[in-house]
């Protein structure tokens, strides 16, 4: 599959009075044209850093980028300045994005229409009026009733789940390549969640869209998700497709996430095994595996004594973890 | 003595019939115009040790539901009998003997903690509170013990609340409930603020409690997987109504309400092979706004197997046996559900 | 409230002082104002009152370290006698004020409902009377004298106490630890003082503090137009607007009394900033 997007090595750190704090940490992944790839990871483990480093949205300061290629369409977008003419155009065009709450993303003081519309003729150059027209059109693809009427109204006077499709639409009016959706759907109920996420699905195999599911919710990924990427703390620790990471989790992490999250259609008196203590503070950090003071299966001698493991092969498809018991302990045997 | 025998056959708690209005609108100008129902006649029973699971949508009324039991909010109508003594005619004095005995967990942790107090003065007013005298010393054992329960450090006493991780908030929010010996704790949400991999250590935690404290939980949440996997008896509301209650093994198995089945469908299964092979049903349209509730049946605007009946008469809470309940008019049993299947197939 | 800090959070105390330089320097010029306001009468070199008109509009000099003014008075005598006059009206006021206010702003927000609608209508009319015209009525009433301007300025003080408590109360009973103190069976009373009252400290001691500010000020004007302090007595405030008639001839008369309020009403302000982020656990690791 050809490669939308595909970022190399990627670093983002913020630099807070505690000093600095490695957000994202040598991270790489890539995205291939029509694909749906989801970004796991607790809160705080970088996962949103990492996307919103893409687009050149880090606050800053105290963020900053600090290296890496971000290859979009064959170009690298690091080289363009966060405010370059280039970064306008693609940032909400050619990437569109979706936050948990679009809310923020709207102005709350200008009506929907006005809104959807404006961003059409920037990104077409199309006319006011046909721009409008155009907005009309969009509200109705995504499913919104009496779209002349809601392209009057205000973003308050919408639910939750009517303003991510407005979202929607407005990615789908700017025929952007590549959807990044941060939390999607987690501040709408569980029925609204199913239909926004139907719709962008639909959205990626009507316009062979790319979609990245930026999520904590381990159910989302398993019914969408093409491919997954497992962060924990600034680091990707494991990925691969859906199928074979869910089926056969290679990380520990992976694994205890998997164990801890109860299944609507699981025997009753199963247990849930939780992974013990909390995720890390990400600037108190040291030099072995993050995961390590959490880990079940840490080998004594092994996992305390080596530095911070590397991706690597551990499974046919692509299947990648970051774990000193795939790659030490096969090896010593 | 014989108070033992009455005991054992009154359940803890028994809802009657609920209604909790709000008026919609504030201000003078728009007095006693419209209120909003947000819970309208529901009716359930826990059993003492036992937990019974609320689910539904944001604005279903569950919470209300809670906070009514909680006197938070004064009922507007129906009953809350708390071990057979009736609640919501006592006057504040008379409540006040139960007060502590129906404790609140909280959605958000850190909310609910006051920031200028430490962990011990947070724990010590919850135990001065119940207006006994207490040493300095039977304090600092008890809380020592609390943390104890909640499977918190005895050095944590001196933290304060922006000192300390999600998941130990939430714990100290259980050990402050637990200072008050309560028999019924009402969990709102408790765990949905939280990390996934520290949802389930709470989720243990609750289930411990309730085997080492024989308590009772009435298990508020919005999702489906955490309340079917702690809860005795689900409860499914939609729109201030309760819709359908079942035991929690029948929830997956066989619901017969439209709109739990909806519900159902629309939570993701993390086994790869078993959600790719299911059928998903996207529920149309949203809850509407509880001011103007759509009349008969609350669900039949959204509903594939709405008739004319639906759209004019509420349909009751039946007996489906085996202490099932439903509130539709053409619960998906026996030869629905068979035709659906085959269609499936 | 302080004692009560340093006995619970000793490192309260540590992190207060340790916030640098100023935090020091303002402390020690309110130690020495309070000094001299309790000592002054044995401080002054001269009679604060003496008339020496062979002296008049002096600059300084080692006899009047100040100079004197219109009437030959020596203007250091007077600013040691006025500080205490000064001091004692603006900390008593401000005091009775936020005592009498914080008390009723927290009960009207607390309760809400007719009790609220009630306090804040009253509040309301209290606050279209203009400060200065409510503060002269009362001053009128009252008489002249310490105890009298005393009450006058801090019953204009109330409303400004119980306007800002009342709002942060509102937003401060919808938090969830509120109506977690009501279901572990806490008593309203408590409530009131134990939760409400330290989460609206930060707010009202920079209210405190500013209004320390505009007492001092008040003081002056009922002063000046002849209500207040009758005139032999010297305030900072009588100083200034005496020494307004001479500010050409000699500048001193009126910059020493003000800079005196100026320097007073900066210290209160950094020594509330500092208290205020001591006693707030959630600041107290940063500096």
């Amino acid at each position: 599959m050809e490669k939308l997007l595909d970022v190399r090595n990627l670093r983002t750190s913020f630099f807070t009075s505690d000093g600095e704090v490695r957000a994202v940490n040598d991270v790489s992944f890539h995205v291939g044209a029509g694909e749906v790839v989801a970004i796991v990871g607790e809160s705080g483990c970088g996962k949103s850093v990492t996307q919103m480093s893409v687009v050149q949205l880090v606050q800053s300061p105290p963020g900053r980028i600090l290296g890496g290629e971000v290859i979009f369409e064959g170009e690298d977008l690091l080289k363009y300045p966060r405010k370059s003419r280039k970064m306008m155009s693609i940032r909400g065009a050619k990437i569109a994005m979706i936050f948990q709450e679009p809310m923020t993303s709207l102005n709350p003081v200008l009506t929907v229409g006005s809104q959807l519309s404006e961003v059409i003729r920037t990104h077409t150059g199309a006319r006011r009026k046909d721009a409008w027209n155009s907005g009309i059109k969009a509200l109705e693809s995504v499913g919104i009733p009496d779209p002349e009427r809601r392209m009057k109204s205000y973003p308050f006077e919408m639910s939750g789940g009517m303003r991510q499709r407005v979202m929607i639409a407005i990615a789908a009016a700017c025929n952007a390549k590549l959807i990044i959706a941060d939390e999607p759907t987690t501040a709408l109920d569980v029925t609204t969640q199913a239909q926004v996420m139907e719709l962008l699905l639909s959205l990626v195999k009507e316009r062979g869209t790319s979609l990245i599911i930026v999520t904590h919710n381990l159910g989302l990924v398993t019914r969408y998700a093409d491919r997954i990427y497992v962060m924990y703390a600034g680091k990707i620790v494991e990925s691969g497709t859906t199928r074979d990471l869910l089926t056969e989790p290679k990380h520990p992490y992976t694994a205890g996430l998997l164990r801890s999250v109860p299944r609507l259609d699981a025997q009753k008196d199963v247990d849930l095994v939780p992974i013990k203590g909390s995720p890390p503070n990400l600037a108190e950090l040291d030099w072995r595996c993050a995961f390590l003071p959490r880990c079940r299966c840490a080998l004594e001698g092994t996992c305390d004594k080596l530095k911070q493991p590397v991706l690597a092969p551990a499974g046919e498809r692509e299947h990648f973890a970051a774990c000193h018991l795939l790659t030490e302990v096969s090896e010593n045997d | 003595m014989t108070d033992l025998s009455v005991k054992n056959s009154t359940p803890l708690l028994q809802v009657e019939g609920l209604h909790m209005s709000f008026p919609a609108g504030s201000g003078i100008a728009s007095k006693k115009h419209a209120v909003v129902r947000a819970v309208d006649n529901v009716s359930f029973t826990i059993e003492e040790g036992k937990t019974f699971g609320l689910v539904g949508e944001s604005g279903c009324g569950k919470t209300t539901v809670g906070k009514c039991i909680l006197r938070v909010y004064r009922a507007t109508g129906g009953k809350i009998f708390y071990m057979g003594t009736d609640i919501t005619g006592l006057p504040d004095k008379q409540f006040n003997s139960f007060r502590r005995e129906i404790q609140l967990i909280f959605q958000d942790p850190y909310g609910s903690l006051d920031p200028r107090q430490s962990v011990y003065s947070i724990l010590k007013e919850a135990i001065v509170c119940d207006g006994k005298r207490h040493s300095k010393e039977q304090i600092r054992a008890r809380v020592n013990e609390l943390l104890g329960l909640v499977e918190l450090a005895p050095a944590m006493s001196g933290r304060y609340p922006h000192e300390m991780s999600g998941g130990q908030r939430q714990r100290l929010g259980i050990a402050r409930a637990l200072a008050c010996e309560p028999k019924l704790v009402v969990c709102d949400e408790p765990v949905s603020a939280l990390d996934v991999s520290i949802q389930a250590q709470i989720i243990n935690l609750f289930k411990e409690l309730q085997k080492k404290l024989g308590l009772t939980y009435l298990f508020i949440a919005h999702d489906l997987a955490v309340v079917r996997h702690i809860a005795d008896t689900i409860g499914v509301m939609y729109l201030g109504h309760l819709v359908e209650v079942m035991d929690a093994e029948k929830l997956y198995t066989s619901p017969v309400h439209p709109y739990t089945r909806a519900l159902l469908s629309a939570v993701p299964i993390t086994d790869y092979d078993v959600e790719r092979s299911r059928r998903r049903e996207v529920l149309q349209g949203e809850v509407p706004s509880p001011i103007n509730a759509p009349s008969g049946c609350p669900f039949h605007p959204r509903c594939k197997y709405a008739t004319d009946v639906c759209r004019q008469t509420m349909p009751e809470l039946r007996d489906m046996g085996d202490g099932h309940f439903s509130a539709c008019h053409h619960p998906c049993t026996g030869a629905a559900l068979q035709q659906e299947q085959t269609a499936q197939g | 409230m302080a004692n009560k800090a340093k006995r619970r959070r000793p490192e309260a105390l540590n992190v207060f002082f340790g916030r640098g330089i100023l935090v020091k320097l303002c402390v020690g010029i309110l130690a020495a104002f309070f000094v001299i306001s309790i000592f002054g009468s044995w401080l002054t070199p001269y009679e604060p009152t003496a008339i020496d008109t062979s002296n008049t509009l002096q600059g300084p000099s080692l006899a009047h370290p100040f100079g004197t003014d219109a009437l030959g008075r020596d203007v250091m005598s007077r600013l040691i006698s006025g500080a205490q006059v000064s001091l004692l009206t603006s900390v008593l006021s401000g005091t009775l004020a936020a005592i009498i206010g914080i008390t009723i702003g927290l009960i009207a927000g607390y309760f809400g409902g007719v009790i609220n609608t009630v306090i804040m209508r009253l509040v309301d009319m209290v606050l279209s009377i203009p400060a200065l015209v409510f503060a002269m009525v009362i001053a009128f009433i009252l008489g002249g004298g310490v105890p009298s301007i005393v009450v006058a300025i801090g019953f204009t003080l109330i409303p400004t106490y119980v306007r800002m408590v009342n709002g942060l109360v509102a937003g401060l009973r919808e938090n969830d630890y509120i109506v977690a103190a009501q279901i572990i069976g806490q008593k309203n009373r408590r409530i009131l003082f134990k939760h409400l009252f330290p989460n609206c400290f930060p707010s009202l001691i920079v209210l405190y503090t500013m209004n320390l500010g505009t007492a001092i000020m008040m003081e002056a004007t009922l002063s000046y137009l002849g209500i207040g302090i009758k005139a032999p007595q010297a305030t900072w405030g009588n100083m200034v607007s005496e020494g307004y008639d001479y500010l050409l001839l000699n500048p001193w008369l009126c910059f020493v009394p003000g800079v005196m309020v100026i320097l007073v009403v900066i210290a209160f302000n950094v020594v509330g900033d500092g208290l205020r982020d001591s006693l707030d656990p959630r600041l107290r690791g940063k500096l």
